[in-house]
C-alpha cells in the first residue's frame, strides 16, 4: 500500500496548493447558502421540504454539491496527468496499476471531505446535530465520493479536449445535480423530473446526508438510501477501474 | 504500424549502453516498453530474469527513468518533486533528504528547491528531472536524451554523474540524438532506423565498419546537384551525403590526401565554386548517417 499512499499524498499536498481557490470557492457556497437559501425560503411552503427549513434543507444538499464536484475534479487531475506524461511517469514507477487508482480515488475523496469540512461549520449552526451524527454523515460522504472519483475518472478518460469536457461537465451538473434533489424539493418538481430525479445518485446521498446530519430523537436510518449511495460507489469505481486499466495500463505499442 | 519490430537487443551488466537513431526511429517506445509503460505486441524482454509482462512490479523495482520531456508536477516545488519519487521507490527517511540534497547541490539547484516545478526553465526541469534518477541510484538508469535544453557546463555535470552513476555499479540505458555525448559514455551503442535495428557495436567497432578512409567537407557556393553528378563519376568517392544547408556535401573517400587534388581539379574544370573544403575523421556522426541513411 506504500504506492497508494505516495499517491495520495500527493493528491492532498496539490489540494493545499490551491488554497486560496478552495477557500474562495467555501466563501461562495456559504454565502449562496445564507443568502439564495435564506431569501428563497420564504416562498417555499412549510413541509415542502420536511420537517427542514429551505435554508437547512439547502445548506446540507450544498454539501452533497460541494463533495460531488471536489471528488469529480479528481478526473480533471488524470485528465492532466495524461495529457502532460504524468501518468506515464508513475507508471514507469515501482507502485502497481490498482495502487494508483486506490490512491487517486482515496485522495480525491479525502480532498472532498476536506472542502466540505468549512460547510459542516455552517451546517452545525443551521441544523441541530452531533458530532456523532457529523461522523456518520461523512462516512456516508466518503463511499459516495468514492464513487464519484470512479466517475470522474471515467470523465476524463473518455475525453480527448478541454473543450468536451468542459460540456461534458456541464451536462454533468444539469443531468445529476440540477434535476436531483440536493438543491430543489422533490414536490417543487414536475412529475416527469420526479422520476428523474429518483435515478440520480445525488438524489440519494442528499437524501442519507439530511436523515443522517440532523439529529432527531425519532431518527430512521435510511438504509435503503445509503444502500444505493453505496452500489454507486462500487459500479462507478469499478467502471473507473475498468477503464483505467483498458485506458492507461500499457496499450499495445504501435 | 509497428513504432519497433524485430529489435533484440542485449544489454549486459554495468554497461553504458546507448540507443541512437533519428527522432522516430523507436527509441522512446523501446524505453517506455522496458519500463512496462507500454506492453508489446509480441516478443519476450527480460530485465535480469523478470519478464516484462508477467512480473512488471519486479522490473519496475530494478528501474528508473529520466523522460526526455521532463514530467514534473508544476504545483509541487522541486524538492517536493524529488521526494516524491524518493517516496514512490521506497528510499528510506534519512537517504532521501541527503540524496535530495547531495544532487541538488551538485546541479547547483539547492538554492531554487522551494520553487515550484511550473516555475522553472527548461534547462532546470531537465536537471530535476535528471536529479530524481541520480537520487535514486537504480541498478538499471535509464535516460532518454539526458542533456536536452542544458547548457554546456551542465551537461558535463550530468555526464560525470552518468559516470559515477555506472561506477557505482548502475546499468545505463542512454538514448541520445547527440554523437558526442555517446561517443564519451557508451561502452556499446545500437542504432536504431525507423524501428529496427540498423547497427550494434562499440563506438570503434562501429567507426571501423564504415567504407575505410576519410571524410572531406566541401561548401558549394550555388547548386550542389551538379557538383554532386560530377563528383559521382570519381571512383574512389563511395558516398556523398547532403548535409544542412544542402550546399554542404560530406563526402567519403579512401584517402584525402590524394583524392582531395582530384576532386578540386574535377570540380574547378567544371566550373563549381568551391566556398570551403575541410579533411575530417570518421566521428560517431558518420557512423549514425551511414546506418541510418539520414542527412544532417
Amino acid at each position: 500500500m506504500n504506492g497508494a499512499r505516495v499517491v495520495l499524498g500527493r493528491d492532498v499536498r496539490t489540494f493545499f496548493t490551491n488554497f486560496y481557490g478552495v477557500g474562495f470557492r467555501t466563501i461562495v457556497v456559504v454565502l449562496e447558502t445564507v443568502i439564495f437559501a435564506f431569501i428563497l425560503s420564504a416562498a417555499v411552503r412549510p413541509g415542502a421540504v420536511g420537517n427542514l427549513t429551505y435554508l437547512q434543507f439547502f445548506a446540507l444538499g450544498s454539501i452533497v454539491v460541494s463533495i460531488f464536484w471536489a471528488s469529480y475534479n479528481i478526473g480533471r487531475d488524470v485528465y492532466w496527468d495524461r495529457e502532460n506524461g504524468f501518468i506515464n511517469y508513475l507508471m514507469s514507477l515501482p507502485i502497481s496499476r490498482s495502487e494508483i487508482l486506490a490512491g487517486r480515488s482515496l485522495g480525491g475523496s479525502l480532498r472532498a471531505i476536506l472542502t466540505a469540512l468549512p460547510l459542516y461549520v455552517l451546517a452545525a449552526i443551521l441544523v441541530p446535530t452531533t458530532a456523532l451524527n457529523i461522523l456518520e454523515s461523512l462516512a456516508v460522504l466518503f463511499a459516495f465520493a468514492l464513487g464519484l472519483c470512479g466517475l470522474g475518472i471515467i470523465a476524463a478518460l473518455s475525453v480527448r479536449d478541454e473543450t468536451r469536457a468542459r460540456l461534458l461537465n456541464t451536462f454533468i451538473s444539469l443531468a445529476l445535480i440540477r434535476s436531483s434533489t440536493a438543491l430543489y424539493p422533490i414536490v417543487a418538481m414536475p412529475v416527469w423530473l420526479q422520476i428523474g430525479a429518483k435515478l440520480k445518485p445525488v438524489t440519494y446521498a442528499s437524501y442519507s446526508i439530511r436523515l443522517v446530519t440532523v439529529y432527531s430523537p425519532q431518527a430512521i436510518f435510511p438504509g435503503l438510501d445509503i444502500s444505493i449511495v453505496l452500489i454507486f460507489a462500487t459500479i462507478a469505481g469499478m467502471l473507473g477501474s475498468w477503464l483505467f486499466s483498458k485506458t492507461i495500463e500499457g496499450g499495445p505499442a504501435d | 504500424m509497428s513504432a519497433v519490430s524485430d529489435l533484440s537487443l542485449k544489454v549486459s551488466d554495468g554497461e553504458v549502453f546507448g540507443l541512437l537513431g533519428p527522432n522516430g526511429a523507436g527509441k522512446t517506445t523501446s524505453l517506455m516498453i522496458l519500463c512496462t509503460i507500454l506492453r508489446p505486441t509480441s516478443g519476450t524482454i527480460r530485465v535480469d530474469t523478470f519478464d516484462i509482462r508477467r512480473e512488471p512490479e519486479k522490473v519496475r523495482s530494478r528501474l528508473g527513468i529520466a523522460f526526455q520531456e521532463p514530467v514534473l508536477d508544476s504545483r509541487l516545488t522541486v524538492e517536493r518533486n524529488l521526494a516524491f519519487h524518493a517516496d514512490a521507490c521506497r528510499l528510506p527517511k534519512d537517504k532521501k533528504k541527503q540524496r535530495i540534497k547531495e544532487v541538488l547541490t551538485y546541479l547547483d539547484m539547492w538554492d531554487s528547491r522551494k520553487q515550484k516545478a511550473g516555475k522553472l526553465s527548461g534547462g532546470m526541469k531537465k536537471k530535476v528531472e535528471d536529479a530524481k534518477i541520480f537520487m535514486q541510484e537504480p541498478p538499471i538508469a535509464i535516460f532518454d536524451e539526458p542533456t536536452a535544453y542544458l547548457d554546456v557546463p551542465s551537461r558535463h555535470k550530468v555526464w560525470k554523474r552518468i559516470e559515477l552513476l555506472k561506477d557505482q555499479g548502475s546499468t545505463i540505458i542512454l538514448a541520445t540524438n547527440m554523437m558526442d555525448e555517446a561517443d564519451r559514455l557508451s561502452n556499446r551503442l545500437a542504432i536504431l532506423s525507423r524501428g529496427k535495428l540498423a547497427a550494434e557495436g562499440t563506438p570503434a567497432s562501429l567507426k571501423d565498419a564504415l567504407p575505410r578512409g576519410d571524410v572531406i567537407e566541401i561548401e558549394i557556393a550555388g547548386d550542389s546537384e551538379s557538383a554532386v553528378e560530377h563528383l559521382r563519376k570519381i571512383n574512389d568517392v563511395k558516398q556523398i551525403i547532403h548535409l544542412n544547408p544542402p550546399s554542404k556535401l560530406r563526402l567519403y573517400v579512401s584517402q584525402a590526401e590524394t583524392q582531395l587534388p582530384v576532386i578540386m581539379q574535377i570540380l574547378v574544370k567544371e566550373g563549381v565554386r568551391v566556398e570551403s573544403v575541410v579533411v575530417k575523421e570518421p566521428s560517431l556522426d558518420d557512423v549514425f548517417l551511414h546506418f541510418t541513411g539520414e542527412t544532417l
